[in-house]
């Protein structure tokens, strides 16, 4: 009696799986077109975000707060109010970056600083929803349809050594990506939050430059 | 530590790091603490275990090195755990030191290959936050609104300063084998204990700066 349950039990696993699975398949190409069409019509975008670090080793969630812009096709301004002033700039695959503590700015490219480089490109790659960087970086799977979510697993090997898994959760209009998790290997993660977003606003003329220190 | 240094002299960084200014200690009050009660009422000498979220400043000559971290103290144990992360959050190494010992747990490729990280940070950590510590045979010396814990030894002294409110405000370590010193500064009440929110660190042998500030306070309970 108890093989059969658990036989039967087996077979509704998987067929809950394969169902999984294919609505996934089916899913993923017309949602992601539907997200680059609506991603298309945005020219700008700003938004103040909230970062939550959860550091599981001790139970600690460590809350920032910042502000984000970005500008088509390719500048950004990342910028962190709190616990320390600090951000950076990019227009293109060159960087600047700045640190009230150190009183510097310094410049990057995307090639010099591998680590900046990554951190810069996501959030470009997730501003414009370039969905061709993405897939060419991660394996995608949809988590969610409404709201779209979207679960990426890094296809680099020096990547996948310390991130596990990005789950990217966009607005309710599709517009514009909402929040970002990003999982450690080791169970930390990082969760972005943007906040009242504005599409397509006049950003000010200083926006994608580094502020007086 | 040593090896560390080596790197980044030969990568051209060598110079003075920033000067430190001079500490201002309350003069309102005359200082008249016995040995005891000094060791009793610093907060480094006592049990607690502090959850310490602080952002900071690592200063080798010209180059400037800003982090945000997390540190676990665990005063009864005599054990540190720090957790550096860049401005997205992203942990960069997370170190655990003991009195005597240090383990690097992880750390990004980047960082794991630079070779006497973790011994440069854990000796850092150790002074600021575990070793040494006064004791209750040091001498006492007092000078109007400042007291001083001396101990003699091989090459020189060490000594703990404190301010008529009964603060610990610096630690100056010089004789073989050393010439640092560490600076608390800014204390405030956080539950029984008053905590230093800015700790300086200077390292004069090696030419290095750690300037530390804590922004959040938790005690374990």
């Amino acid at each position: 009696m108890l093989k059969k349950i658990f036989i039967k039990y087996l077979l509704l696993l998987s067929l809950v799986f394969l169902a999984t699975t294919s609505v996934n398949a089916e899913e993923l190409a017309p949602l992601l077109a539907e997200l680059q069409q609506a991603a298309a019509e945005t020219e700008t975008l700003s938004s103040p975000f909230v970062q939550e670090k959860y550091l599981q080793i001790f139970s600690e969630k460590l809350i920032s707060n910042g502000q984000f812009a970005y500008q088509k096709p390719d500048r950004l301004r990342w910028e962190l109010l709190t616990p320390v002033a600090s951000g950076f700039i990019l227009r293109g695959d060159q960087g600047e970056r700045w640190n009230s503590l150190s009183q510097k700015q310094e410049k990057f490219s995307v090639k010099s600083d591998p680590i900046m480089g990554m951190i810069a490109q996501q959030l470009l790659a997730w501003a414009r929803v370039d969905l061709d960087w993405l897939q060419s970086r991660y394996r995608m799977e949809v988590s969610s349809v409404t709201p779209i979510v979207l679960t990426l697993y890094p296809l680099d090997q020096g990547e996948a050594t310390f991130i596990d898994h990005l789950n990217i959760q966009f607005s309710t209009d599709r517009r514009h990506v909402s929040e970002v998790l990003m999982v450690e290997q080791g169970g930390d993660s990082t969760l972005l939050r943007f906040i009242d977003a504005q599409v397509n606003i006049e950003l000010a003329a200083d926006t994608f430059q580094v502020p007086e220190l | 530590m040593l090896r560390i240094i080596s790197v980044l002299l030969l990568l051209g960084l060598v110079s003075c790091v920033s000067a430190t200014p001079p500490q201002q200690f309350p003069d309102n009050c005359r200082a008249e603490a016995s040995v005891a009660q000094l060791l009793a009422e610093n907060w480094l000498d006592q049990t607690g275990i502090w959850r310490l979220r602080q952002v900071t400043l690592l200063e080798v000559g010209h180059k400037k090195i800003p982090l945000e971290g997390f540190l676990r103290l665990d005063l009864a144990k005599g054990e540190a755990r720090l957790v550096a992360m860049n401005e997205m959050g992203l942990v960069l190494f997370d170190l655990l030191v003991t009195e005597d010992d240090q383990q690097l747990q992880r750390a990004i490729p980047q960082l794991r290959q630079v070779k006497g990280l973790s011994l440069g940070i854990a000796q850092s950590l150790r002074w600021i936050f575990l070793q040494p510590r006064p004791q209750t045979d040091d001498q006492l010396t007092t000078r109007d609104n400042i007291q001083q814990l001396r101990r003699e030894l091989p090459g020189g002294s060490l000594a703990f300063n404190y301010d008529c409110r009964r603060d610990l405000r610096n630690i100056r370590f010089l004789a073989d084998g050393g010439d640092w010193r560490v600076a608390y500064d800014q204390y405030r009440q956080f539950g029984s204990s008053r905590l230093p929110e800015l700790i300086i660190m200077n390292d004069f042998q090696h030419g290095v700066k750690l300037s530390l500030w804590i922004r959040e306070v938790k005690q374990e309970r």
